[in-house]
């Protein structure tokens, strides 16, 4: 990074300022702005200082801008007078300086003490060139990290708390400066919002959420009052060298820095949703997913935190292998519901996945194959089993559940499931019990199943197809499967009359109407001479055909 | 009676309020009565007693302080007497927080008591008066510069003295006695003078600090600083606070101030000594002891005078006709409050001279001290005011 220019501005008495004699702005930069103030009433407390503390210095925000300043007692004014002082305020318009900035800046002396001894009131100073501070790791003794552990663990409960002040002590004991340490050791990122400043502040019009206060005796806070084991971490990392990366800019990502690697030797259920979001956006994620229920714990802790729901993301992203197992869990969860009925995965978990139609089309067909079976082939199960005949998945029929009456039903209702049963019927060759089965409910849900599949049904095998049909059939259903028997493919046997109409079971009365109204056909097909049959069916008179409908509704 | 206002936000008020250790308004501490006067209580027509010192320091004993409504701490009595509120004005440099160190501490070694009169001091102005006094009297260094207020609608904090002296009747007369002073850069613009001056507002008399530096044919005396601040600077800042006193009393600006007075300290007089022209014998002190203060009212007069005409030929005609015109019954008094200028920060030597004549006057001007010899064709019937009574 580079380094920025920021206007200046210095106030201080002098016999002659660009406010008159005494104190007042004696300098600023062209384009100091003119809402932090170009006057000492504008300033205000920014400017306020004791001239017996020698020295106050601090960073602050306004609006998206930063103020770092230092104000140190002066020699005495242009009036010969003791008590005079100066403050050397930058401006950072961006926002991009902070607290290292600022501590650099003070130890390098590029504030000034007294103004330049051929200085003149100016409201043209040339702004000053600010780097971008180095970040180098501290080397802390365990004494020191012992010391700083209370103060950055303070530190780090004001940052979770997103507002608030915090008292840091200047020095520790072995004369280290705490805020150096501390400012170096906490990513960059993690404290852009904070401000600081020494001593007791006026208020300045400081918008930053976070206030850290340098002062010589801080009030004591019980060291159980703040979880310092993330304090005391972080220093041992700093004093090994190893510093959180300065984009860390909230909390749980630094936590996933430190703790990720320990978490992930846990199971999910030993770890808060938080511990779950580091550990997956660490480099343990594809080991901790694959291990145990993690990646279903992880799917379904994602539903209720956005930090897991946005870490899982980021890992399928990010590792193939994640995405894999990810897929693979919400694929199983999505065939567990349809096969069995059970809940299914979370919307969000198969968006997560990526899992799409195809996708599960095509794993419905594979697990069709080896052997699953759709326990209830309702209504979506059915849109299911269409959609991925009509992607053109090769989904085994005949395999697909054991309730034969709906899937005769399915495949007598859409048509491209029909059309895939006909020809699945045609390429499987031999006859099963099964085929003969779903033949009994092929012809009861429609008898134009028997023209349909034709030559596909051995002659051998229809008299018990027709017979189980025509006792599950109403009036109606036996007579026009009777007709199709007759002047089918398997006419001329004497079926039409044998099996379906006697076959049916039904009441004399309801066979009477049967015969009454086809009777020559049915005469034909047992083999009566065609001008017979018609003398014959003359003679008895014909009716109406009922309207039709099935008999029972079972299988 | 006297409008009141607090000695610290300068709120006017009637009645105190009082308060107990934890700022909550408590009732008033009352003397024991008897039966009798409680039955009389709901027959009273005028407002229940003022607390006396003795129900003040029972009442202080239990935490239990008079305030303002805005919960000041009023000394003890501060109601009880009038008030002249001494407001010191005065560019940066010109010897202001000085002089004011000085006057308190003669006041204190008893410079009034050949008048009769007798200086306490409240218990906290005292504290802070005690730093200055130290640093300038004690060590002879020279006062750190008065920090501007940066606070907007915020005043000094002020020097509270209590004076107390007989009448001409033999009763006892007081007064407080309260100094504000103020840093010069804020006595200048009026926009300043409004936001952090408020005691100009509430000032009775004021103590007008010139440097005689900035006068144009005095620059040789000028202090580090001086030459560069110009009179009109200091012109304007008369102008200014004239007018500040008048829309403080919603007077037209150029309507007459009848309330308040004027006293112009030519301070620094001490390097004026060997300037051609100067009237040495102006910068002296008065002895109370041998002189009637009637006496030494009309020498003043004759000095203020001589020291206008030398301050005009100074270069200073602009500045003094601001002066003469447009504040309020102005005297001018030469006034060395170190005698001597500083080096290298400190003093050789504190010998104050001519440092009492303002505040005489001032003090005659508001009544508590006879104003006999001062303006003899004002003077009439002897003292005015409420002390006259």
């Amino acid at each position: 990074m580079s380094g920025r220019a920021c206007p200046q501005a210095l106030y201080t008495s002098a016999s002659r300022t660009l406010e008159g004699p005494g104190f007042g702005v004696y300098a600023h930069s062209a384009d100091w702005p003119a809402d932090v103030g170009r006057t000492r009433k504008a300033l205000g407390a920014l400017v306020g200082f004791r001239p017996e503390d020698g020295e106050a210095y601090g960073v602050l925000s306004r609006g998206a801008g930063r103020v770092l300043y230092r104000a140190v007692a002066a020699r005495a004014d242009g009036f010969g007078r003791p008590g005079n002082y100066l403050v050397h305020l930058l401006w950072d318009e961006g926002g991009r300086l902070g607290v290292r900035e600022l501590l650099a800046l003070r130890r390098a002396g590029r504030f000034l003490d007294a103004l330049p001894e051929d200085s003149a009131p100016s409201a043209d100073l040339p702004p000053l060139r600010v780097a971008f501070a180095d970040r180098a790791a501290p080397a802390l003794t365990p004494d020191e990290v012992d010391a700083l552990t209370p103060p950055l663990a303070g530190l780090l409960a004001t940052l979770a708390a997103g507002s608030g002040s915090c008292a840091l002590p200047v020095r520790t004991a072995s004369g280290r400066e705490v805020a150096e340490v501390l400012f170096v050791v906490l990513p960059r990122a993690l404290t852009s919002g904070v401000s600081l400043s020494t001593g007791v502040r006026e208020d300045v019009g400081d918008t930053a959420p976070v206030g850290v206060r340098l002062t010589d005796a801080p009030a004591r806070t019980a060291v159980a009052a703040h979880d310092t084991e993330r304090a005391r971490t972080l220093l041992e990392a700093a004093s090994k060298a190893e510093l959180a990366p300065d984009e860390l800019a909230d909390l749980r990502r630094l936590d996933a820095w430190l703790f990720a690697d320990a978490w992930a030797e846990q199971d999910a259920a030993g770890l808060s949703a938080d511990q779950v979001a580091s550990v997956l956006e660490s480099s343990a994620a594809p080991r901790w997913l694959g291990r145990g229920g993690n990646a279903a714990a992880a799917l379904d802790l994602a539903a209720g935190s956005p930090a897991v729901e946005t870490a899982l993301r980021a890992a399928v992203d990010r590792w193939p292998a994640v995405a894999e197992l990810v897929r693979g869990r919400v694929l199983a969860a999505l065939l567990d519901e349809v096969f069995d009925g059970a809940a299914g995965p979370a919307e969000l978990a198969v968006e997560v996945a990526g899992v799409g139609q195809a996708d599960l089309c095509a794993a419905l067909a594979g697990e069709v194959r080896r052997g699953r079976r759709i326990a209830r082939l309702d209504r979506a199960a059915g849109l299911l089993v269409e959609q991925t005949l009509t992607l053109g998945v090769d989904l085994p029929l005949f395999r697909l559940t054991g309730q034969t009456w709906e899937l005769a039903l399915l495949a007598t209702r859409r048509e491209v499931v029909g059309d895939a049963l006909l020809a699945q019927w045609r390429s499987s060759g031999g006859w099963t019990a099964e085929h003969g089965e779903l033949l009994g409910h092929l012809l009861v849900a429609d008898p134009g199943w028997l023209a349909r599949l034709g030559d596909a049904v051995p002659v051998s095998a229809l008299p018990p197809a027709l017979r189980w049909a025509a006792l599950r059939m109403d009036v109606a259903g036996v007579e026009e499967l009777a007709a199709a028997v007759a002047t089918g493919a398997a006419a001329g046997r004497g079926w039409a009359l044998r099996e379906v109409v006697f076959g049916s079971e039904l009441p004399a009365g309801d066979v009477d109407q049967v015969l009454g109204r086809r009777l020559e056909l049915l005469l034909v097909d047992d083999g009566w001479p065609r001008e017979l049959a018609q003398s014959f069916a003359r003679s008895r008179g014909g009716g109406d055909p009922p309207r039709r409908r099935r008999r029972r509704g079972d299988g | 009676m006297r409008r009141r206002v607090c000695p610290r936000c300068l709120e006017p008020l009637t009645a105190p309020v009082w308060r107990d250790a934890t700022g909550a308004p408590t009732r008033p501490p009352v003397e024991r009565r008897t039966r009798w006067q409680r039955l009389l209580d709901p027959l009273r027509t005028d407002p229940l007693p003022v607390p006396t010192a003795r129900d003040a320091a029972g009442a202080a004993a239990a935490s239990v302080v008079p305030t303002c409504p805005r919960g000041h701490r009023l000394p003890p009595e501060y109601l009880d007497r009038p008030t002249i509120v001494v407001g010191l004005v005065g560019l940066t440099g010109a010897s202001k927080s000085t002089y004011l160190t000085v006057l308190i501490d003669l006041l204190h070694e008893g410079a009034l008591a050949p008048l009769g009169v007798s200086v306490e001091m409240d218990e906290e102005s005292a504290a802070r008066f005690d730093d200055h006094r130290y640093r300038l009297l004690v060590q002879r260094q020279q006062l750190p510069l008065t920090l501007p207020l940066l606070g907007q609608g915020s005043s000094p904090e002020p020097f509270i003295l209590v004076l107390r002296g007989t009448g001409r009747n033999g009763a006892e007369r007081t007064v407080n006695l309260v100094f504000f002073d103020a840093s010069g850069e804020q006595l200048y613009r009026s926009e300043d003078m409004g936001l952090y001056g408020r005691f100009l507002y509430a000032a009775t008399s004021l103590l007008v600090v010139l440097s005689p530096g900035v006068f144009p044919r005095l620059r040789s005396v000028a202090d580090p600083g001086e030459d560069s601040m110009g009179l009109a600077r200091h012109t304007q800042m008369v102008v200014n606070l004239a007018n500040v006193l008048r829309a403080a009393r919603s007077l037209p600006l150029d309507a007459h101030v009848d309330d308040v007075a004027t006293a112009v300290v030519l301070s620094k007089a001490d390097k004026l000594r060997g300037v051609p022209d100067f009237p040495a014998e102006t910068l002296r002190d008065p002895d109370l002891r041998t002189m009637p203060l009637a006496h030494w009212f009309a020498d003043v007069r004759d000095n203020s005078s001589r020291l206008v005409d030398f301050l005009e030929v100074s270069g200073g005609s602009n500045l003094l006709t601001a002066v003469l015109h447009r504040l309020p019954r102005p005297t001018v008094h030469a006034v060395s409050a170190t005698g001597s200028d500083a080096r290298d920060g400190g003093y050789p030597r504190i010998a104050p001279v001519g440092v009492l004549d303002p505040l005489l006057v001032l003090l005659a001007r508001s009544g508590f001290l006879s104003a006999e010899g001062l303006d003899p064709e004002e003077y009439g019937a002897g003292l005015r005011g409420e002390w006259s009574r």
